[in-house]
């Protein structure tokens, strides 16, 4: 932290009084909208300070101050807590047949298939898509791949977990089809351009 | 409805957390693991070989012997095509070359001191980086764990509406499974913005050839080094034509004179000796996430400019960015500690994920002492592996084969699990462990 401008030192401070602060507001006994703003609001201007200060490299050291407040706290937690008798949850989470149930492996596999390779694969074409658009939005080179590096995985962890939560297949088909065709349409008009 | 998320979208999201993480848990868990202790990258290196010769800086002229030096040692084999001048920073004072075929310290006067030893560091990092699986099958499987990642997070929210509520409540002590939740819910939301951090810092990595190659085939006609190119810069021209070699004195000198707040790093020399050679200078800056900026420099030590990966494109700086967030070596040991710290919340949010299955299963009567006895070799008998693999590398020396040892070690205590899950091997390899961690600073100390 030697060398880091003072408004990475406030934003620190303003991310560990957030902290302390959303502690009291998750810990009263009915939800206070103004104590949690307040703490949302400190997080925030922490971050923003950190970024006025010294750019990316400011916010991410007043993101550790943050969850190095929040780790103090939960190491507090559990040295203080006492052994309980709740009941542990026992909520099914549907991933292997009960006794008697069809192990349904078909359906599995065309889970897996549609969530990794086919999710990957849209993901990817929407990534080229985007790069299309800014190029012919006038965007750098430099800006358009580097966007497209990132939206790779970013996609693809969303639409994996969003086709997850679909009960349909149909569904699930149409969320791939339908960005795949349109980002083809991108690519397509992009690399002639 | 219950509050702003319907009990279906919940269970849903329950599943789909269970699927995805399941799916991968003891790879998430190695490369988790792997991640949380190659923070110290640089510190393991220092231990592996503490008598390397060791400075706070290198003169110019001593860099320009250092480099004659050690490519007059190569004189007869296959000519290398990139040289790397390793300067001493303040983690790893140290002046390191590495060839196509070998590397070497040198000392501050630019003499070879000795060859470099770090076989344990370059596997922990491959292991982390690839699995050790050659090519780039282990690099985008790795890279797959980090959409994993980004993908139990969003599930992990959504499945647990409670999540952020009950963020300061840690009954740790309690037994039949809820001490365990509390742990993996607390533990997953307070780490979460570093999670995403790392999960789509390491994904980028990871993914990145299948991004390139896409881009390559898209909009370069299949160039895939003219997709990298604008981000960081292209290669230059060949001509194997022999030359004298480069000076690389001069763009030392000229980084100090210019920009005396900057911290050189690397020099890279591209095709020594040939008349297409050029010097890349490598160098930090100051609170800042890009690994740093590339400074072009011709084979007489003329600045030819820079790349901008400090002030060009905001792509070249997010990209440059990556490497450097994700290993949390932008900030010296603190920010090492804090994500030595992170890293470890969050392989116990990874372990404690199948544990929390396991035991849900076996409350609702499920008897399945083979998974449960599998669960326990990932959870204790991977440490217990790395851990004999870095005694190995202690006493047998840095050309054991660690990466042989380490697989067929995890493969023995995951077959031993398999035929005898009964009793529970979780006890005894806990043991072991310990005992192994305890040995390994006494084998260390004792050199």
């Amino acid at each position: 932290m030697s060398g880091a401008s003072p408004l990475v030192w406030a934003g620190a401070a303003a991310a560990v009084l957030g902290v302390l602060l959303l502690r009291r507001a998750w810990g009263l006994p009915r939800r206070s909208a103004a104590l949690n703003g307040a703490a949302w609001a400190l997080l925030l201007v922490g971050a923003a300070l950190g970024i006025a200060g010294n750019g990316a490299w400011g916010a991410a050291m007043v993101s550790l101050f943050g969850m190095g407040m929040a780790a103090l706290f939960l190491a507090q937690a559990a040295a203080a807590s006492r052994p309980g008798k709740t009941r542990a949850s026992d909520r099914k989470a549907h991933m292997l047949p009960a006794k008697g149930e069809p192990r349904r492996i078909g359906r599995r596999l065309l889970t897996f298939l549609v969530t990794v390779p086919l999710a990957m694969l849209v993901s990817l074409l929407a990534a080229l898509a985007a790069r299309s658009l800014a190029g012919l939005g006038g965007w750098a080179e430099a800006d358009g791949n580097g966007l497209t590096l990132l939206l790779l995985p970013l996609l693809w962890g969303i639409l994996a977990f969003a086709l997850l939560m679909m009960p349909r297949r149909r569904t699930q088909f149409a969320w791939l089809l339908l960005p795949a065709a349109a980002s083809l349409g991108l690519i397509w008009i992009g690399g002639a351009a | 409805m219950t509050g702003p998320v319907d009990k279906g979208m919940v269970q849903r999201a329950l599943s789909a957390h269970a699927a995805i993480g399941l799916l991968a848990s003891a790879l998430l868990y190695l490369v988790c693991l792997t991640g949380t202790i190659v923070v110290f990258y640089q510190e393991w290196q220092r231990i592996e070989q503490p008598a390397a010769p060791e400075m706070a800086r290198i003169a110019p002229g001593a860099v320009q012997s250092a480099v004659a030096a050690v490519l007059a040692t190569e004189k007869g084999k296959p000519a290398t095509t990139h040289l790397y001048v390793h300067l001493p920073v303040p983690d790893l004072p140290r002046a390191t070359i590495t060839t196509d075929s070998q590397a070497v310290h040198v000392d501050q006067t630019g003499a070879i001191a000795g060859p470099e030893g770090n076989a344990w560091s370059e596997f922990l990092l491959a292991v982390h980086y690839r699995l050790n699986i050659p090519g780039l099958v282990g690099l985008i499987l790795v890279g797959i764990l980090g959409v994993m990642i980004v993908a139990l997070s969003l599930s992990g929210v959504i499945a647990h509406p409670r999540i952020f509520r009950d963020a300061f409540r840690l009954r740790a002590r309690d037994k039949e499974g809820v001490g365990l939740a509390d742990w993996h819910n607390r533990l997953s939301v307070w780490s979460l913005p570093f999670a995403l951090a790392i999960a789509l810092t390491g994904a980028m990595i990871g993914l990145g050839t299948i991004g390139a190659y896409g881009l390559a085939a898209s909009f370069y006609k299949g160039d895939v080094e003219a997709a990298y190119a604008p981000i960081f810069g292209g290669e230059g021209k060949p001509d194997a034509r022999a030359a004298p070699l480069a000076d690389v004195a001069t763009p030392l000198a000229w980084i100090a004179a210019t920009h005396p707040e900057l911290r050189p790093t690397y020099i890279i020399l591209h095709d020594p000796g040939t008349r297409g050679q050029h010097v890349q200078l490598l160098a930090e800056h100051p609170q800042r996430l890009i690994y740093g900026e590339s400074y072009n420099f011709d084979a007489n030590g003329r600045f030819l400019g820079a790349v901008g990966l400090a002030d060009g494109h905001l792509g070249q700086q997010m990209a440059a960015s990556t490497y450097n967030l994700h290993f949390g070596n932008f900030g010296g040991l603190p920010v090492k500690f804090a994500y030595f710290g992170l890293g470890l919340a969050l392989t116990i949010v990874v372990a404690t994920g199948t544990s929390i299955w396991l035991g849900k299963r076996a409350r609702r009567g499920l008897h399945e002492p083979r998974l449960r006895s599998l669960w326990d070799a990932v959870l204790w008998g991977v440490p217990l592996a790395l851990t004999l693999t870095f005694l190995a590398r202690l006493l047998a020396g840095n050309n054991a084969p660690l990466t042989a040892i380490f697989w067929i070690l995890t493969a023995l205590i995951l077959l031993a699990a398999l035929l005898r899950p009964e009793p529970r091997p979780k006890r005894l390899l806990q043991r072991l462990f310990i005992a192994s961690l305890v040995a390994s600073p006494i084998a260390a100390l004792a050199g």
